[in-house]
């Protein structure tokens, strides 16, 4: 191959990557239920950042997510913080197997959803929020507590920019938001079983 | 006859046609009165959580925007003192995470059909606002979330390129932000469904969840149901390790309790809750487990000190390592160190995990300096079943400096000096320096055992001052240091009794 075709070539592929759409990274450890997935409990997440508040926004918008493709019954958080008080287990802590094999006992869900918020990053400018989140959602069986699945999605708000400011996501809820739709859509796509229509 | 006859059927037709109206009003009245009735559904509106504030802040002034906002949309509320009083009558601190069994409350005590917690996310109330809020609505017939919307808006989504009407206040981003928030939200709600979980339990306490072969284990359990005495009563029984315990009421009615002896067999037994109510519907759920430890730990110690003798010494500090031969959780851990009169001067233990070292810096637990001697450490430690471990280590404390004894004899021609060592910890070394009357350095010796004698080639002339200063540090670290301003005065002092001055400060210049 000539060094000018050569060149044009590796050019044209850094193109291509520049292009690409990042996507939730999908680790499949174990299938999801053979039953489906309808019911899902969602744990409180692991705040690894001193973001205020972050774990507790990002709970709130998975969960809010979920229930608004309404395709998942998912458990309200009260009843999953009640649990976690009665096994004293601390909110920001992940349970262990036998801890969610006992919480999936009492509520029976098909899945649990917890996970790790890694980074959470939001900075003011004129005009414009610098945003940037990267966290990892695991799914567990919901009777045995095994992990099935590990999500791994990072997304920069200015990576939803089109022309000027338009579609540039200026807050951390708004980023949070558009990633847990990501992530979901992504677990339809992969094969996760909702409830029946 | 024609006429008359025309005339009747005309009536006979404006009966008819006014009957049919009357039914079509009737119908058109029917209809609206359903629909009326089908969107008179009552919601519980909650204050909002302000997640921007702390984990349990309250937004009062944006809780009531949103009132008014869903009044405008036509929605029925619960008076907000109704809601109030509720939270309080039920204890409820922490908004925006009702239990199924507090959503199931709201139905019975304020009427509620639906359940609307809000959430602040973000708020930011600069010129350059931003808001976010989650809403989440709850049906109280079997608690489920029926819908949710998380909505966002900040300054920059509104801006145009002319810069009018660009928002520069949080008021002026209310406009689009809640007609895109409520957009979504149904206007009826079916109230139908099953709950996903029946088993109200209120609290589970197991105790102790860790025990040893033959010890009792007990379990109490309140039911938010048991409160309700018009609610239908279930058969409750507790399954541990294929056993089944029927729960009973304690003394005061208060919890549902049982006990049962532990297995000799080691390991983690989950407990089952099995509630067969009236109707013949049964459900279980596992409430908790308990473990059976049938291994005493064992503890070691490892002291980092100096080791003399088969000994060990420490004058400063003294590093204790425990070691756990079988690593294991431990529940609490206690040292003690002992004196020679078989008392114990430090206590000190803690509940939890075990300390990776212990330093003991010779002082007592009431802060004061421990005399030297020997001591005795022990260290204990109960694992979670309260099996327990001890291991014992006898120390030298040895905090003293060396005590340099100098004693100055006279010859004709000479001077000797003699210096021992009144301590027994060993020297590690030592270094005397002699100076006479005009500064000048007569003699540096040093050497690394005592006793010694020093000759200098001097006058013994009594009037002739001669100055020493004198280092000793032994094997622990512990050091002395002596500036005898005329070791001729030494000399006679020590024959006529007469006192002498010897400075234990450092006083030589670098």
């Amino acid at each position: 191959m000539k060094y000018w075709t050569r060149l044009s070539l590796i050019f044209f592929l850094f193109l291509l990557a520049g292009c690409a759409k990042e996507v939730p990274i999908i680790q499949k450890l174990a299938p999801l239920p053979a039953q489906g997935s309808c019911k899902i409990a969602v744990l409180p997440l692991i705040n690894k950042i001193s973001f205020p508040q972050g774990g507790a926004i990002v709970n709130k918008i998975l969960l809010s997510e979920l229930v608004a493709t309404g395709r998942f019954q998912v458990f309200p958080e009260g009843d999953i913080l009640e649990i976690y008080q009665q096994l004293l287990i601390y909110p920001l802590q992940q349970p262990n197997r036998e801890q969610l094999e006992m919480i999936g006992g009492r509520l029976t869900p098909d899945l649990f959803l917890g996970g790790t918020i890694l980074k959470m990053y939001e900075k003011k400018h004129a005009d414009y929020v610098d945003t940037e989140i990267t966290f990892v959602l695991d799914l567990y069986d919901g009777k045995s507590g095994q992990l099935l699945w590990s999500t791994y999605h990072r997304r920069l708000g200015s990576e939803y920019q089109q022309i000027m400011h338009l579609g540039r996501i200026n807050s951390i809820t708004a980023l949070a938001r558009r990633m847990s739709q990501e992530i979901i859509a992504d677990w339809l796509e992969q094969g996760m079983i909702p409830c029946p229509e | 006859m024609a006429g008359q006859l025309s005339t009747r059927k005309v009536r006979a037709k404006d009966q008819k046609s006014v009957l049919l109206r009357v039914l079509c009003l009737s119908l058109l009245i029917a209809i609206f009165s359903c629909a009326g009735i089908a969107s008179a559904q009552s919601i519980a509106f909650f204050p909002l959580l302000d997640l921007s504030i702390d984990p349990n802040g309250i937004n009062s002034q944006l809780t009531e925007k949103v009132r008014q906002e869903l009044l405008k949309r036509g929605k029925i509320l619960i008076p907000a003192e109704e809601v109030m009083h509720f939270l309080v009558r039920n204890r409820i601190r922490s908004l925006g995470k009702l239990t199924s069994y507090q959503t199931s409350l709201i139905r019975k005590e304020l009427g509620a059909d639906l359940v609307l917690q809000s959430t602040v996310c973000q708020i930011e109330e600069s010129d350059t606002p931003l808001l976010s809020l989650n809403l989440q609505l709850s049906r109280t017939s079997d608690e489920r979330i029926v819908w949710a919307q998380t909505e966002h808006l900040y300054y920059s989504d509104m801006i145009s390129f002319l810069g009018i009407e660009d928002p520069h206040k949080l008021e002026d981003l209310y406009e689009p932000f809640f007609t895109s928030l409520f957009a979504t939200m149904p206007e009826h709600v079916d109230l139908g469904g099953e709950p996903l979980s029946n088993l109200d339990i209120d609290t589970v306490i197991i105790s102790p969840q860790y025990l040893r072969p033959g010890e009792n284990v007990s379990c109490k359990i309140k039911m938010h149901n048991l409160l309700d005495e018009e609610a239908p009563q279930p058969q409750l029984i507790v399954q541990a390790n294929g056993q089944e315990h029927p729960l009973i009421p304690d003394e005061e009615g208060y919890y549902l309790q049982t006990s049962w002896p532990a297995v000799e067999d080691a390991g983690t037994f989950l407990i089952t809750l099995k509630a067969t109510w009236p109707s013949g519907i049964s459900q279980e759920g596992i409430v908790g487990s308990y473990s059976i430890d049938v291994e005493k730990p064992t503890v070691k110690l490892h002291l980092i000190g100096t080791e003399l003798d088969g000994e060990i010494l420490f004058s400063d500090k003294l590093i204790i390592i425990p070691k756990l031969l079988e690593p294991e959780p431990i529940s609490r851990w206690e040292i003690t160190v002992i004196d020679e009169e078989e008392e114990a001067i430090v206590l000190m233990g803690a509940s939890g995990l075990m300390p990776r070292r212990i330093t003991w810096q010779g002082k007592t637990s009431l802060g004061g300096i421990a005399p030297a001697g020997n001591y005795w450490i022990t260290f204990t430690v109960w694992d979670r079943a309260q099996r327990e471990s001890s291991a014992e280590a006898k120390v030298q404390f040895r905090p003293e400096p060396p005590l340099i004894v100098v004693d100055v004899n006279q010859d004709l021609d000479r001077v000797l000096v003699d210096l021992d060592n009144t301590i027994d910890t060993p020297i590690y070394f030592w270094w005397a320096k002699f100076f006479g009357e005009d500064g000048e350095l007569l003699k540096l010796v040093q050497g690394t055992e005592l006793p010694v004698t020093i000759e200098l080639d001097s006058s013994p002339d009594p009037e002739y001052k001669i100055q020493c200063l004198l280092t000793a540090r032994d094997i622990l670290g512990n050091q002395s240091q002596q500036n005898i301003a005329n070791l001729f005065q030494l000399s006679e002092s020590g024959a006529d009794g007469e006192e002498f001055s010897i400075e234990t400060e450092w006083v030589e210049e670098f």
